[in-house]
């Protein structure tokens, strides 16, 4: 075991059995998942991402939000994140094959945004785009105590000509702009909203209907049972 | 004198033999100077900064109101920017180093073509560093552990394809067959990575793959990186220099090479564990926990390496500096393999993955057991390229107390804060902003503990430039002449 040869041989091996094993026969077996053809609705899903929101996209993971949000719901019974709301079944590997980056995410420093588009209003968190805004703009507004930075960057404050514009924010008094001006999202901050306001896996693919674990009717008490009545 | 204890065949025999011997490994040393001097220098740098960012998005982790003006310092970019300097500009060059030092010591021979190799540094180097900038301007390219920009991750493999051909040539005037593990882990290191970055590289930015093939691919990758190309070259500087500077040989030695094997093979299926719960096939995750049960084979057999031959010559360590960061590396090491295997089976191993408890396992893994054994095999190497001591002995003592202390601080705050969000987040019943502001406590301790780092690596750049500077004027001393514990330390 000492000649050269036989030891790159060996370490040759090591590595070609690990990525054969989980590389190419994932991407094999379904590196080409496709979207789900509804019969209801002649529509594809996962839905392609209308292209602001796409650019939306790009925001997303140049100011790193990966770092502290996940994108994928974990199944009923795994953690509490059904119970929280933040989806009503898990991820399946279908709801991603139209992204070109997936961006699953390794620290839930803040919650899941795989669904935050469908999230239910929950008393102030109304989860609209007039929140968002106000939420990017100082997180402390809406979520007191929060550790999310502001992303003033995201907007700007400029000189009311005319009218006020309709895109400006709403801001609580110590906040607000100083009279005469205004504070409207850039073409950044505009495209992250409606990003995030797309995220939402609703559809239910029926071939992992079987497959998927869906919590149980009647689902443990606590935030759950309260968001599905609102629900209905 | 006992020389390479462990690797029979090269002791020396007679005075002459032993003169010989010492001449040629100077002259190995020579003529690795330049790529050397090269790649100890940017790494120092590259230390400072990602210890320094890394303060920097640890503080804002807790205080999200500091710098939060522009977007390049929001804490989504200050992250990937710290970990991307710490990975491709620190770990990088000082992989690079000390494998081809280790490489070229044990085989006797020095490798050709170093101003090929000096001139892929420096390419290597600024391509890494408008990557880190890139990443503060919002060049990320989304994958967590391989952030850097398409552009900056192509340069550095073609430079690394440079390096790894200009450190194997080596084997060509080789006077000593490759029988000793350290060269083992060195060939098999300097492999993988350049399989693990080419697969991602392709497969990740050039023609992405579909779907979540691609957190497939991303954590494959990452357990490569720390284990496979990091750990390889980290295990080869513990077995070299811990027979090396206590004079002892290496306990149990004949299991090393069965430690070898496993260790590759089970570290490179062992990265889809961090997978557990997201959305790729059930069966992936199934093998993940496998092998992370199969993990603890190698870390038994290269523990017990580690730990025995350390109990025969604690006293070493009080002699060396470089023996108390390999002994601090050794110690880690087992550590961060004991955390990453068991943390599979605790009761909140689902969550461990999207927790700061796997973070904790990480960084200990990446500062506590490469960094530190990668600083002890400068502290030995550094002197014999630059032909004189280092230049204070103070520094020295500075860096490893506040790095030892540092790194403990912050994988214990990690693993504290890591604790608290994975109890919270089992139950919905607890409200998600308490959960939050509970890891301030862990968080606050993890950024005193970048804090001191930050400090050791500022000592530890500081002396090796100092010393690199002080060795212009007395270039006449040739490296063999001193004896080891002489070259270590000026006092």
């Amino acid at each position: 075991m000492t000649r050269i040869p036989i030891i790159l041989l060996g370490i040759f091996a090591v590595l070609a059995s690990s990525w054969t094993g989980l590389i190419l026969s994932n991407h094999l077996m379904y590196g080409d998942l496709g979207p789900y053809v509804s019969k209801d609705d002649n529509k594809a899903y996962p839905e392609q991402l209308p292209g602001i929101a796409a650019h939306g996209k790009q925001v997303y993971q140049d100011l790193g939000c990966v770092y502290c949000h996940t994108q994928q719901v974990r199944r009923p019974g795994l953690a509490s994140d059904d119970k929280r709301g933040w989806g009503d079944r898990q991820s399946v590997a279908r709801d991603y094959v139209r992204e070109e980056r997936v961006l699953l995410g390794s620290d839930r420093v803040g919650p899941d945004l795989r669904n935050i588009g469908a999230r239910k209003p929950q008393g102030k968190a109304t989860y609209d785009a007039a929140w968002h805004y106000v939420h990017l703009y100082n997180p402390q507004l809406t979520s007191p105590g929060s550790n999310m930075p502001a992303y003033k960057s995201l907007f700007e404050t400029r000189k009311i000509l005319g009218e006020r514009s309709p895109k400006a924010i709403d801001l609580p008094a110590p906040y607000s702009a100083p009279a005469g001006y205004e504070i409207l999202p850039t073409d950044r901050g505009e495209a992250l909203v409606a990003y995030l306001l797309s995220l939402k896996d609703t559809f239910n693919y029926p071939e992992e209907a079987t497959k998927v674990y869906v919590a149980p009717k009647n689902a443990e008490k606590g935030h759950g049972e309260a968001e599905k009545k609102e629900h209905k | 004198m006992a020389f390479e204890t462990s690797s029979a065949g090269v002791s020396p025999v007679s005075d002459d033999a032993e003169t010989r011997y010492r001449e040629d490994l100077g002259a190995v040393d020579t003529a690795l100077r330049l790529p050397l001097t090269s790649l100890l220098g940017w790494s120092a740098i590259w230390i400072v900064i990602a210890a320094a960012l890394g303060f920097l998005a640890s503080w804002k982790f807790h205080a999200p109101g500091l710098l939060a003006e522009g977007s390049w310092s929001t804490y989504g970019r200050l992250y990937p920017a710290a970990t991307n300097a710490l990975i491709y500009g620190w770990g990088f060059n000082a992989a690079v180093a000390v494998g081809a030092w280790l490489f070229s010591r044990l085989a006797g021979s020095a490798p050709r073509g170093h101003r090929f190799a000096t001139v892929a540094i420096w390419f290597c180097n600024f391509a890494v560093l408008s990557g880190v900038a890139g990443i503060l301007l919002g060049e990320s390219s989304g994958v967590e552990w391989f952030e850097l920009p398409p552009f900056a991750a192509t340069v550095l493999l073609v430079s690394f394809f440079v390096l790894g051909s200009w450190a194997i040539t080596t084997l060509r005037g080789r006077r000593f067959e490759p029988i000793f593990i350290s060269q083992w882990y060195v060939i098999a290191g300097f492999f993988w990575f350049a399989w693990i970055f080419t697969t991602a590289l392709i497969m990740l930015d050039f023609f992405p793959v579909r779907g979540t093939v691609q957190a497939i691919i991303g954590a494959w990758y990452a357990q490569g990186l720390f284990a496979l190309f990091f750990g390889s070259i980290a295990l080869a500087a513990i077995y070299y220099f811990l027979p090396k500077l206590s004079g002892r040989p290496v306990r149990y030695y004949s299991l090393a090479v069965v430690g070898f094997w496993t260790y590759g093979v089970f570290n490179g299926w062992l990265g889809v564990q961090r997978l557990v719960g997201a959305p790729v096939p059930a069966w992936v995750q199934s093998v993940g926990v496998a092998m992370n049960l199969l993990s603890l084979a190698p870390v038994a057999i290269i523990g017990i390496n580690i730990l025995a031959t350390l109990a025969s010559s604690w006293s070493a360590v009080s002699n060396s500096p470089a023996y108390k960061f390999i002994a601090f590396a050794g110690l880690a090491f087992v550590v961060s393999s004991l955390q990453l295997a068991l943390g599979g089976y605790s009761d909140s191993s689902h969550l461990t993955n999207i927790t700061l408890l796997g973070h904790s396992q990480i960084f200990l893994w990446l500062l506590g057991f490469f960094t530190t054994s990668a600083f002890g095999a400068i502290y030995y190497l550094l002197p014999r390229i630059a032909r004189g001591p280092w230049a204070s002995a103070a520094l020295i003592n500075i860096h490893f107390l506040a790095t030892a202390l540092g790194v403990i601080l912050i994988a214990v705050g990690l693993l504290i804060a890591g604790n608290k969000q994975a109890e919270g987040l089992e139950s919905a019943a607890n409200n998600f902003a308490t959960i939050i502001s509970s890891l301030n406590g862990g968080a606050i301790l993890r950024t005193a503990g970048y804090g001191l780092f930050l400090i050791g690596q500022l000592a530890f750049a500081l002396n090796v430039f100092r010393t690199f500077l002080g060795s212009f004027q007395t270039l006449e001393k040739p490296a063999y002449v001193s004896e080891p514990p002489v070259m270590e330390v000026a006092s």
